[in-house]
């Protein structure tokens, strides 16, 4: 189904029609937000712009066409495939994944029960973030991974980046390729825990992205467990995590290690100095098992690699 | 000539007699066959969180028979996601598809309501309110099939009897 079809027949009627008047390229698009009373807001080509009745972008919101009650219910029901019930589990997450891989934050009123999340009420806040995949982004980094001593493997490597700056997308097709290979090297057996449903954006258990042919997805499962059980059941030569940041993550990612496979994962951070300042991965870094650190930053767009390095901190790029 | 006469008119009253206590046994049929829908539609989304088109198409596959295009076409619509609410694809369909039924206006009514309810509660409200529905179901099964033993006998009698009136009118 085409992109613009497959954005438009999320929204309610009135929207849809307001988002055909605008002639939008749905390649561009980022975001649209709803929330109730308020003016409807697109993310479009990295800015910001409201849009009235007429499907006019405008840069301030007073004219801009306002969001009733009744068409989120209706936008929900859209999303939801007339299922909301069947989507109990992801709106206690605040997330709906829809077929093509737009994730679809939700804001309401929370039910608690014994301290927990237990369902969502009174929906009056959407944000719809549309999937770019960029196939190709990790064109540049490939090479540097692929161990120089041994044939079929590759190094243990952490992307590095502060928030925003694109190292899901480039971790996303680092794995594509990885699984793929090329006619020079063999494809590797990919396993991915997909904590957060950002890598495959899986719809009905189905990645939406491209993460290879060769390619096992644990969705929203905890890294910490999914490593082991993907390890246990789908015999990976690379596993991939996206975020690591606490201890469990840090102490499944050591015995994943131990046995045999190898790493790739992202985490926050500016540098690898910023990382050494973070308790729970100082000690992994002390040791000297990732000997591939790719680092983004925000420069000029998003996902610019400001550099790759080695265990010692050499820059080889 | 007349005796032939007499002999269609006679049969053909008797049809009718025949043909009205048919309608009213295959609504008993049909309501039944509703029924055995819902309870698979209770069992796919309570046990298999199943989204409502897939468990309305499974409903359809797993329960052959006249009411079944009525979910699958409600299926296909909802499928489709040309901006109708649920209760408009609904309402479609059951026009569609139930109008060769031998289901009553009552009968219609009833099912319309619960179009109006399914798709946005939650699991437990959206169960409970097709459960609702089954208990209303089965009390319209009960009543038809006590009514159903003494209107078929008065129908088949109406036929012939009035078959025999109009024939001793004519002669």
């Amino acid at each position: 189904m085409e992109r613009k079809e497959e954005i438009l027949r999320l929204f309610s009627i009135k929207i849809r029609t307001i988002l055909k008047e605008a002639k939008l390229d749905y390649e561009k698009l980022q975001e649209i937000r709803l929330r109730v009373g308020k003016p409807l807001l697109l993310l479009y080509q990295n800015r910001e712009y409201f849009i009235n009745e007429k499907g006019q972008l405008l840069n301030d919101g007073e004219e801009a066409y306002c969001m009733t009650q009744n068409e989120i219910r209706e936008t929900m029901e859209y999303i939801s495939n007339y299922s909301l019930y069947a989507f109990e589990e992801e709106l206690r997450q605040g997330f709906i994944t829809v077929k093509g891989g737009h994730r679809v934050g939700i804001a309401g009123r929370i039910i608690l029960e014994d301290e927990k999340i237990k369902a969502m009420k009174y929906i009056s806040f959407l944000n719809i973030r549309f999937a770019h995949e960029k196939k190709g982004c990790a064109d540049m980094v490939i090479p540097y991974i692929w161990n120089m001593e041994k044939e079929h493997e590759i190094y243990h490597t952490l992307f590095i980046s502060p928030p925003g700056c694109g190292k899901t997308t480039l971790l996303r097709d680092t794995i594509r390729q990885l699984s793929n290979g090329t006619r020079k090297r063999k494809g590797l057996k990919v396993g991915v825990v997909d904590e957060r449903s950002e890598l495959g954006a899986c719809y009905m258990g189905i990645p939406q992205n491209d993460l290879g042919i060769r390619t096992d997805l644990l969705d929203c499962c905890p890294k910490a467990k999914g490593m082991m059980m993907l390890i246990r059941s789908m015999s990976p030569e690379v596993i991939a995590v996206d975020e690591i940041g606490s201890k469990e993550d840090v102490k499944a990612l050591e015995q994943a290690m131990y046995c045999g496979c190898k790493l790739i994962g992202t985490v926050h951070g500016s540098s690898v100095r910023d990382l050494e300042e973070k308790p729970v991965l100082k000690e992994l870094l002390k040791k000297r098992i990732f000997k591939r650190f790719i680092i983004l930053e925000k420069k000029e767009q998003v996902g610019t690699i400001q550099g790759i390095y080695n265990e010692k901190g050499v820059r080889l790029n | 000539m007349k005796l032939a006469g007499a002999i269609m008119v006679l049969l053909s009253c008797t049809g009718m007699g025949l043909f009205l206590s048919e309608q009213h046994k295959m609504r008993i049929i049909q309501l039944r066959e509703l029924r055995r829908h819902m309870n698979v539609l209770y069992g796919e989304i309570r046990y298999g969180a199943a989204e409502l088109p897939e468990a309305l198409e499974t409903t359809a596959i797993r329960n052959k028979g006249d009411i079944a295009p009525f979910f699958l076409l409600t299926a296909k619509k909802a499928k489709e996601l040309e901006g109708h609410r649920f209760s408009e694809i609904w309402k479609y369909a059951m026009e569609e598809t139930l109008k060769t039924t031998c289901l009553r206006r009552e009968d219609k009514q009833l099912l319309e309501k619960l179009g109006d309810n399914l798709g946005f509660l939650d699991q437990k409200t959206q169960l409970a309110t097709i459960n609702l529905y089954i208990h209303n179901l089965e009390e319209c099964i009960e009543e038809g099939t006590k009514e159903m033993k003494e209107k078929v006998r008065l129908y088949h009698l109406l036929g012939v009897l009035g078959g025999i009136f109009i024939t001793i009118v004519m002669l």
